[in-house]
């Protein structure tokens, strides 16, 4: 763990129990680290275990094993009550601003409810307005329901329930993926922002490669439950060495229609195997254009040697860049 | 307020990134459409309640039955238990409403006075009922494992009984008082209850705010009282308006089997159509008047329980 390292996560496992003797590895052996005030991105498609990742990191689910080492501790071997503790350092932004707010609270009370259960009694009324400036929200709109705000109100209002209790790090869980896409730019500026003026550590969660550009310093890919290709942005944006990072970033529409109907496409053929029954070897190997024998028996671990930075394929330094 | 669309949104391009829309871009905080005044939660339901024509009638009917019940005193003209010399079989008119009974008692005066037993043990068994099943039901549903299978097995049993010979039997070893007819009642009511309340924790706590509360570090039961709870009153009250219909019929059968409350003592709408069912030819409105009470009772709890149902059904939009 270097000393600038706030989040460590080491060989993060997590089955799920489906019943019939039949476990999913919804994430499995996940690893990587976090540096103080960057952002992380993680991508990947539905059901690669992106959001079961950031649950598990903050005990929402318990792990089945490995490590996060978050602030010199490890959370998931700390007793509950000092793991409730750590719980204002880091907290969480949802998808749905629908079903992240509590419809029978008042905002003042969804905002309030962390410093309150925490013992800020006294100024809870001026801490919970302090937020809702900060968010880009009226405070004289504290009494009101969520039902009243618009999507990318609501989305602030889960931004300021996260920050009232000045966290170190902010896991977003695909935080603008259900908003409108002038609404997204507008969350994502917002965060971009806060994370300057409050020296905060984020994880930012998304399927959607453009927007994990724009916010993150690094960027990690996830593939049925494990890392595919871990760097810097620029890395990872312009020297894919995955070929499932690869078809991802070809997918990404270009906004000029010459460029977009000339270029190359890598497609990706059919869905992501069942995790209840991954393939062997690499798990990408059924769905992969560059797949060879070996693809198919040996499972190739997460190594910086071919291209510099980490990546989970035998013919890694065989990618043509482009 | 516009809704902005729930799918996932649309790949972002690039572009959208290249010029970052300014402080000056983002709505100013007056601008954006919110209503001049807040609407409250309530408001909203009342205004689909009343929407609910036969429910609204219902409330008014009710209103009155529970009324006179409880002012029988000052309205009936005569005694629960007074004897009329002479008065006996006399059939319904001006000078007895709804008649007397065979030793000259005034029916309508003894509806009124029944009144009063039967709506005080429906609503007693539907409001005890309730809170066991609630309470079963949400810690079933939340905490879930060996304590969710021992708590839903035993239900399973329970509802498996069956409920009359259940009551029957318990009613013989506890003896006949209102109490203890409450009591039959709540041990064999709170079942249903109790797997809806938890069938709906189990969708309510995977919700993302039960999650944000468990990542803000809000104590368990502070999650279970302030976010699972309220969440769950809409659901509580309808059925407990309608279990108040189950409980007054299952008072009934239970006082016409001659396992509720003592007729000799005290008059209830049960015992009154149970102790006069002998004399349905003769003496029509001995049964007549205290089983419409019973009915019109029962179906106004339920048109009850449907319009809260409708008032307080999120997806039924204004």
């Amino acid at each position: 763990m270097s000393e600038d390292d706030i989040l460590v996560v080491e060989n993060l496992t997590k089955n799920f129990d489906v019943g019939r003797g039949q476990m999913v590895r919804a994430v499995d052996d996940v690893s990587f680290s976090v540096k103080r005030g960057e952002t992380l991105g993680l991508v990947g498609e539905s059901g690669c275990g992106k959001s079961t990742t950031a649950r598990l990191i903050l005990r929402l689910i318990e792990a089945t094993s490995g490590s996060v080492m978050f602030e010199e501790q490890d959370l998931l071997k700390l007793p509950t009550n000092e793991m409730r503790r750590l719980r204002r350092r880091a907290q969480i932004v949802f998808q749905d601003p629908y079903a992240s707010l509590n419809p029978r609270m008042t905002v003042r009370d969804i905002i309030g409810e962390g410093p309150l259960v925490w013992g800020m009694k006294a100024n809870l009324d001026d801490r919970v307005a302090e937020v809702m400036t900060r968010v880009g929200l009226n405070p004289d709109w504290a009494k009101r329901y969520p039902h009243e705000f618009s999507g990318g109100q609501r989305q602030r209002i889960g931004i300021a329930r996260a920050l009232a209790l000045d966290p170190t790090l902010i896991i977003c869980d695909e935080p603008v993926s259900a908003l409108d896409v002038s609404v997204q730019a507008q969350i994502l500026n917002l965060l971009t922002d806060l994370q300057d003026e409050l020296d905060l550590t984020l994880i930012f969660i998304a399927h959607d490669l453009s927007v994990v550009r724009h916010i993150s310093d690094r960027v990690a890919v996830m593939y049925l439950g494990r890392i595919a290709e871990l760097g810097t942005r620029d890395e990872v944006y312009e020297r894919p060495s995955h070929p499932y990072t690869r078809a991802l970033l070809s997918a990404v529409p270009i906004p000029d229609p010459v460029t977009e109907r000339n270029r190359a496409r890598t497609m990706l053929e059919g869905d992501p195997p069942s995790p209840l029954n991954p393939p062997s070897g690499c798990r990408f190997h059924p769905r992969c254009p560059i797949a060879q024998q070996v693809c198919s028996e040996v499972e190739p671990v997460l190594g910086s040697e071919a291209v510099g930075h980490p990546v989970a394929c035998h013919f890694a330094e065989a990618i043509p860049q482009v | 307020m516009t809704a902005p669309s729930r799918g996932s949104g649309a790949p972002l391009i690039d572009a959208a990134f290249a010029e970052p829309p300014s402080d000056d871009d983002l709505p100013s905080l007056e601008s954006e459409g919110l209503a001049e005044k807040p609407i409250p939660l309530w408001k909203l339901s009342l205004r689909r309640f009343l929407r609910h024509r036969m429910a609204v009638i219902s409330v008014v009917l009710l209103v009155i039955i529970v009324l006179s019940a409880v002012f029988a005193g000052l309205i009936a003209p005569y005694g629960e238990t007074q004897i009329i010399p002479g008065r006996v079989f006399v059939p319904p008119g001006a000078d007895h409403l709804f008649g007397t009974d065979s030793i000259g008692r005034d029916n309508f005066s003894r509806v009124l006075y029944g009144g009063r037993i039967s709506l005080a043990v429906g609503v007693s068994v539907a409001v005890f009922s309730g809170i066991i099943g609630t309470i079963v039901g949400i810690v079933s549903g939340y905490f879930g494992g060996r304590l969710d299978s021992f708590l839903m097995r035993f239900t399973d049993t329970a509802l498996s009984l069956p409920s009359l010979m259940v009551i029957i039997i318990l009613a013989r070893i506890l003896g006949r008082s209102v109490f203890n007819v409450v009591a039959v009642l709540t041990i064999i009511g709170w079942m249903p209850l109790a797997r809806v309340i938890r069938g709906q924790v189990l969708a309510l706590k995977e919700r993302e705010f039960v999650e944000a509360a468990r990542a803000l570090g809000v104590p368990t039961r502070r999650v279970l009282s302030r976010h699972l709870l309220p969440n769950l009153v809409g659901l509580i009250t309808v059925d407990i308006s309608l279990a108040v219909a189950v409980a007054i019929i299952a008072e009934s059968t239970l006082s016409f089997l001659g396992l509720g409350v003592d007729a000799a003592s005290t008059a209830t709408w049960g015992n009154m159509v149970g102790t006069s069912e002998g004399f349905i030819t003769t003496a029509w409105w001995l049964v007549v008047f205290p089983g419409a009470a019973i009915v019109i009772t029962a179906l106004c709890a339920n048109y009850v329980g449907d319009g809260l149902r409708d008032a307080f059904d999120p997806t039924l939009k204004s």
